[in-house]
């Protein structure tokens, strides 16, 4: 069982050591290592090895201590392999109007943050990769857009109202209002406000992401686990250490 | 007044420490000095971090947490080393620490002595609710792996003992930065469309959780403790750069606001 641990441990210094390698990859290049084929696989190996040396510590390795510290670490550990596997559906399963523009002049990539859509217009088609977001009879339109500056200019808050109507009757079907940190839903595509290009326009990021609650049940329990295993695990001042402090004689000095 | 009050700070915290130190403690007997002194510090670094909330206010009308820049970050930095220490004493029961957080709190105390207050306007992006925790909670996280760090040095250069404090600061350490890293994958989501987006400060920050996560696992086993010292002592690396790479070297970065 030692020689597991141990084996464990060499394996997350390796997966380490590969986030680092990423790392300088990132720096120098400046691109997203899971945009390659490769990179993909390395981050999705990586991965899948600390969910079976996760799932191998719940099941192989023998908790002791207090309740709350072993409840900490079983529910950490499944959130890891939870998060894992969020993660790897959000990579594999996501589908999304961001992607990547190449320049035919000067041969430069650069990363569209979703799609122009133009105040007023009616749009009777929102594709996202393979899916739709409009169902048959359905028009998508944005209504307005508002900004607010600063003194200097810069822009302090930004919105578009946007809404899903029958396309014959005129009716609106969905309502809602898209600001900075705050996306919405309609008919299960997470819908963002990327920027506003002019008065007359607004830059929407449109995702479907079945693996989005999955990795939001994965990082709460993940930081609850943590946080119940590493706050519970302290030793309970013994009477000798008491005494001893009472005494002036406990403490490591500098 | 942007320059005084880190100047005072940093000199009393100084002090402290130079009065913290064993041998000093030796010759003077008397311990009121050194809380008069440490009392003194702690108030000026509150009426640093209040001098900036103000600041916030009358300059740009926001009211938020002073963390607009490096400057008022690293002046609520150096003040998070005081509740941490209470807490390391009381729950963790590791007491005569008080020299490292001391010089851990001087030394973050002294950047901003040398730094400019420049508050820019709030771009949409941070005007969000996971801001705050955000930073908060990595401030924490960064302020245990310095005094980490320094018990470490410590240990190293005289050969003692002192894994007992540094387990607990890495055991505290631990919970802040991941509530931080995964606070800031969840905020990630609501303003940019992703839970992680490969950018060189996320990387770097992921860097330091394996790091700190691999040190917890390595400290579990008495054969494998030399290898979580070692941890310990890059891990303050990968913080730094964390911290410094988008923020002062301004390296082209999602995180440079």
């Amino acid at each position: 069982m030692e020689k597991i641990y141990k084996i464990c441990c060499a394996v997350m210094g390796v997966i380490m050591l590969v986030a680092f390698v990423i790392t300088l990859i990132v720096g120098s290049t400046g691109n997203s290592p899971t945009e390659g084929k490769f990179g993909l696989v390395v981050v999705i190996v990586c991965l899948t090895v600390m969910a079976v040396m996760t799932v191998l510590a719940l099941t192989l390795f023998k908790v002791g201590g207090r309740l709350p510290y072993k409840i900490g670490f079983y529910v950490l550990h499944a959130a890891i392999v939870f998060l894992i596997v969020g993660f790897i559906m959000t990579e594999l399963a996501t589908v999304t109007n961001r992607r990547i523009y190449k320049d035919e002049n000067t041969g430069a990539e650069m990363t569209l943050d979703g799609d122009v859509y133009v105040v007023g217009k009616a749009y009777s088609s929102v594709k996202v990769g393979n899916k739709d977001l409009l169902a048959y009879g359905e028009n998508f339109m944005v209504n307005s857009v508002n900004t607010e500056y600063y003194e200097d200019g810069m822009p302090k808050y930004y919105e578009a109202k946007i809404m899903t109507y029958n396309s014959s009757s005129g009716v609106a079907i969905e309502e809602k209002t898209l600001s900075v940190n705050h996306p919405q839903y309609i008919r299960g595509f997470k819908i963002y406000l990327m920027s506003l290009p002019n008065a007359g326009a607004a830059v929407l990021l449109i995702k479907y992401n079945p693996g989005e609650y999955v990795v939001l049940i994965g990082i709460a329990c993940l930081v609850a686990g943590t946080f119940l295993s590493c706050f519970s695990g302290f030793p309970r001042k013994k009477k000798k250490e008491k005494d001893a402090v009472a005494a002036g004689k406990g403490g490591d000095a500098v | 007044m942007t320059k005084i009050l880190p100047i005072i700070g940093a000199l009393l915290y100084y002090a402290c420490f130079v009065l913290s130190l064993q041998k000093v403690k030796e010759k003077i007997k008397n311990p009121l000095p050194g809380r008069i002194l440490f009392v003194a510090a702690c108030l000026v670094n509150f009426a640093a971090i209040l001098y900036n909330y103000i600041s916030n206010i009358e300059e740009r009308g926001m009211f938020f947490i002073p963390f607009v820049s490096v400057y008022q970050v690293m002046i609520f930095l150096a003040f998070c080393f005081l509740p941490i220490r209470l807490f390391i004493e009381k729950v963790c029961h590791c007491k005569g620490y008080e020299a490292y957080f001391l010089l851990a709190s001087a030394i973050v105390m002294t950047g901003p002595c040398f730094m400019k207050n420049t508050v820019t306007n709030y771009p949409p992006a941070l005007q969000s609710v996971f801001f705050i925790p955000h930073i908060f909670f990595y401030m924490f996280a960064y302020s245990l792996g310095a005094v980490a760090f320094l018990v470490m040095l410590r240990a190293m250069i005289k050969r003692e003992d002192h894994d007992r404090m540094i387990v607990s600061c890495v055991r505290i350490l631990f919970p802040f930065m991941t509530a931080g890293l995964f606070c800031g994958a969840v905020w990630a989501d609501q303003v940019w469309g992703e839970f992680w987006a490969w950018d060189i400060k996320e990387c770097w920050s992921l860097i330091t959780w394996f790091d700190y996560m691999l040190c917890l696992h390595l400290f579990k086993r008495r054969k494998l403790k030399k290898y979580a010292r070692i941890l310990v002592i890059t891990g303050l690396l990968f913080i730094v750069i964390t911290f410094f790479f988008s923020n002062v070297l301004k390296v082209p970065s999602v995180h440079s606001y």
